[in-house]
C-alpha cells in the first residue's frame, strides 16, 4: 500500500526522534522557511568554516514529512562543501518533481522519494532544502 | 415527525461528483466548508445557458440579450426573496463573499474617522479581517476584538459592556468555517442598534445550513458565496440596506454602471447596477438562482434534520476515541457539523493524507483563520465539514481512517 511507503520506518523514526533538532549556539548562516499553505515552519542554522559545514541544526514545527526531511538533511550534509550541498539539493528536489531516474547515490534520502506519489506533500519534503539553500545566500553571525 | 428515512437517504444521487472514486475508493467528500458540490440541476442550468442563451445583458435589442437580461434580473429577485424578502435594489452580485466584504470596507472609508472603532470576532476568516484591518490603517480607526469564552463561543454580555458609541461597524461571521459555531447574530444586531453601529454579517458558511432572514436579523450588510451553497464559483451576493447603497460611491467603474459619460464628467446608474461594473458573471447568477431552487425543493427542515443526525453520529463515534480533541462544540445546539480536531500530536497534514487513502476529502491547515489558531495554540487543525448529502455510513469509514492514523503514528 502506498501509504506504508510514505510513512515507512526510517521516516517515522526521524519524525519521532529528529536529529540535530536544536539551534546552534554559534552559527554563520541561518534562514527561516515557511509554507503558508499549511503552516509548516523550519529554521536552519549552519556553522561554515573554510567552505565546509562544520555543524548544522534545525528547529520548527510541521508534519511528519517536513520534520523527517529536515532531520535527514541535517544528518547527511555535515562535512559537505557548499558546492556538494547545492548539488545534492538539486538532485533530491528534481527526484521529487521530475520524471527522471536518479543515477547518483543519495543514501537515506531515497526513502523520501516515495513522497513523489503524493504530489500535495512534495513541498513538505522540500521545505528544509529550500531553507538550507536560502541560508547559504545570506550570512549571519550568531 | 422524522423527515428522513435513513434507509432511503439518497441525496448524494443528485451530485455527479459524489458517484466517482478517489484512490480506488468511493469519494467521501467532507470539505464542504471549503466548497460544496453541485447538483445536476445547477450544472445543467449553466451548460444550457452557454449552449442556448449566451449573450450579454442590458446592452442589446436582440432577443437573446432580452432573454438573458430577464433571467439575470429574475436571479436577483430570487436572491432577494431567499434572504427574507429584501428589495431587488438591495442585492448586488459580486464574485464572491470576499469581494462583497472588500466592497463594503472600501465604501465605508468615507464614513470612518480617526479613533472610531470597528469590531470583529476572534473566529473570523481572513476575508473578514484583512479588509477591516486596512480600513483602520487608512483612517486611524481602531480594530477591536469581541471577547470569547473558553468554550470558544462569543461572550455577548461582556461585548455589550465594552462596546460604545465610538463603534461604527461590527463585522462578524454568521457561522464559523473553522469551529462550526453559530454566532448569536440577533443579539449582536440588538447591541449594534443600541450604540448606532452598522452590522456586517459574513454568511458564507451559513446559507447551506440554515434559513437566513436578513430583515429579521436586521443586518445592514449580509454577504454570501454561491459555491458554498451548491452553486457555481465566481458568484456571490452582497445584501445592503438601500439607503447605504445610495450613499456609497461606486466601488468599481466601467461599463454597465453609468448613466451619462463625457470625457470630464460622468453620472452613475441607480442601484443595484451602480455596483456592478463590467459584464457580470451571468452564468454564475443563473446557476446561483438554480441552487436556490434546489435548496427550496430539498427544504431547510430536511437539511437541518439530516445534519443533526450526522452531528450526533459523528460525536458519538468520537466519544469512543480518547485521542481525538475537538475544538469547541460544548453546546451541540449552538453548532453545525463542522469540526476542527486533532488526533494526539499527529500533524493535520498527515491525518489528511491518511484520510485521503480511504477516499475521504478533509481540510488540514489554518482554515484562513491564523489568529484563531494562535488562540487555540496550534499551528493547524484537521477539519471535517459535513453537508446534508453525506451519509451516516461514511462515519464508519472515518472511524477506520482515524484508527489507521493512530496505528501509524501512535505505536
Amino acid at each position: 500500500m502506498e501509504l506504508e511507503s510514505l510513512y515507512q520506518e526510517v521516516i517515522m523514526d526521524h519524525n519521532k526522534n529528529p536529529r540535530c533538532f536544536h539551534k546552534l549556539s554559534e552559527y554563520t548562516h541561518t534562514a527561516d522557511g515557511f509554507n503558508p499553505l499549511c503552516g509548516d515552519k523550519v529554521q536552519v542554522y549552519l556553522l561554515i568554516k573554510d567552505n565546509k559545514i562544520v555543524d548544522i541544526g534545525f528547529t520548527g514545527v510541521g508534519c511528519a514529512i517536513s520534520q523527517a526531511s529536515a532531520s535527514m538533511m541535517c544528518q547527511i550534509v555535515k562535512n559537505y562543501t557548499i558546492e556538494e550541498i547545492l548539488e545534492l539539493s538539486k538532485i533530491f528536489r528534481e527526484g521529487l518533481t521530475k520524471d527522471i531516474p536518479i543515477d547518483k547515490d543519495i543514501g537515506s534520502l531515497e526513502a523520501l522519494l516515495s513522497v513523489k506519489k503524493f504530489p500535495m506533500r512534495v513541498k513538505c519534503a522540500t521545505l528544509a532544502w529550500h531553507t538550507l539553500e536560502n541560508s547559504l545566500k545570506g550570512e549571519k553571525h550568531g | 415527525m422524522s423527515l428522513i428515512d435513513i434507509e432511503k437517504d439518497t441525496f448524494y444521487h443528485d451530485y455527479p461528483v459524489l458517484q466517482r472514486k478517489v484512490q480506488d475508493k468511493k469519494l467521501i467528500y467532507l470539505d464542504n466548508a471549503a466548497t460544496t458540490q453541485k447538483p445536476y440541476s445547477v450544472i445543467n442550468k449553466i451548460a444550457q445557458f452557454y449552449q442556448m442563451q449566451n449573450s450579454n445583458i442590458h446592452r442589446s435589442a436582440h432577443s437573446l440579450s432580452a432573454e438573458c437580461t430577464l433571467e439575470y434580473d429574475n436571479a436577483r429577485s430570487k436572491v432577494a426573496e431567499f434572504l427574507g424578502g429584501t428589495l431587488f435594489n438591495e442585492i448586488i452580485f459580486t464574485k464572491g463573499c470576499t469581494e462583497a466584504i472588500n466592497l463594503v470596507s472600501f465604501c465605508m472609508e468615507k464614513k470612518i474617522q480617526k479613533d472610531d472603532e470597528i469590531w470583529i470576532s476572534p473566529i473570523e476568516h481572513h476575508a473578514n479581517i484583512l479588509p477591516w484591518q486596512r480600513l483602520c490603517k487608512n483612517t486611524g480607526a481602531k480594530l477591536k476584538i469581541i471577547p470569547m469564552n473558553d468554550q470558544l463561543e462569543l461572550e455577548i454580555s461582556t461585548f455589550e459592556h465594552l462596546i460604545t458609541e465610538r463603534a461604527k461597524l461590527v463585522a462578524v461571521t454568521h457561522i464559523s468555517n473553522a469551529l462550526g459555531v453559530v454566532n448569536p447574530v440577533e443579539s449582536i444586531s440588538r447591541i449594534c442598534k443600541k450604540v448606532g453601529a452598522l452590522l456586517f454579517i459574513d454568511g458564507a458558511q451559513a446559507v447551506s445550513h440554515t434559513k437566513v432572514n436578513v430583515k429579521e436579523i436586521n443586518a445592514d450588510f449580509y454577504a454570501l458565496s454561491g459555491h458554498k451553497m451548491f452553486g457555481p464559483t465566481g458568484i456571490g451576493v452582497l445584501y445592503a440596506k438601500e439607503h447605504l447603497l445610495n450613499e456609497f460611491e461606486p466601488y468599481q467603474l466601467g461599463g454597465g454602471m453609468i448613466e451619462q459619460v463625457t470625457f470630464h464628467e460622468s453620472t452613475f446608474a441607480p442601484i443595484p447596477y451602480k455596483f456592478e461594473a463590467g459584464t457580470p458573471p451571468i452564468a454564475g447568477a443563473l446557476g446561483l438562482a438554480q441552487a436556490i431552487d434546489y435548496i427550496s425543493e430539498t427544504r431547510y427542515d430536511v437539511i437541518l434534520q439530516k445534519e443533526r443526525l450526522l452531528y450526533d453520529a459523528f460525536m458519538e463515534m468520537c466519544s469512543r476515541i480518547k485521542e481525538i480533541k475537538i475544538y469547541g462544540h460544548k453546546n451541540p445546539h449552538h453548532h453545525i457539523p463542522v469540526f476542527s480536531f486533532n488526533i494526539n500530536r499527529i500533524h493535520p497534514h498527515d491525518i489528511s493524507t491518511i484520510f485521503d487513502s480511504y477516499g475521504i476529502a478533509i481540510r488540514s491547515g489554518h482554515h484562513c483563520c491564523q489568529p484563531l489558531m494562535q488562540i487555540l495554540g496550534v499551528p493547524a487543525t484537521a477539519r471535517i465539514s459535513f453537508a446534508y448529502y453525506n451519509s451516516i455510513s461514511d462515519i464508519h469509514i472515518i472511524e477506520e481512517a482515524i484508527k489507521k492514523s493512530m496505528e501509524i503514528f501512535i505505536k
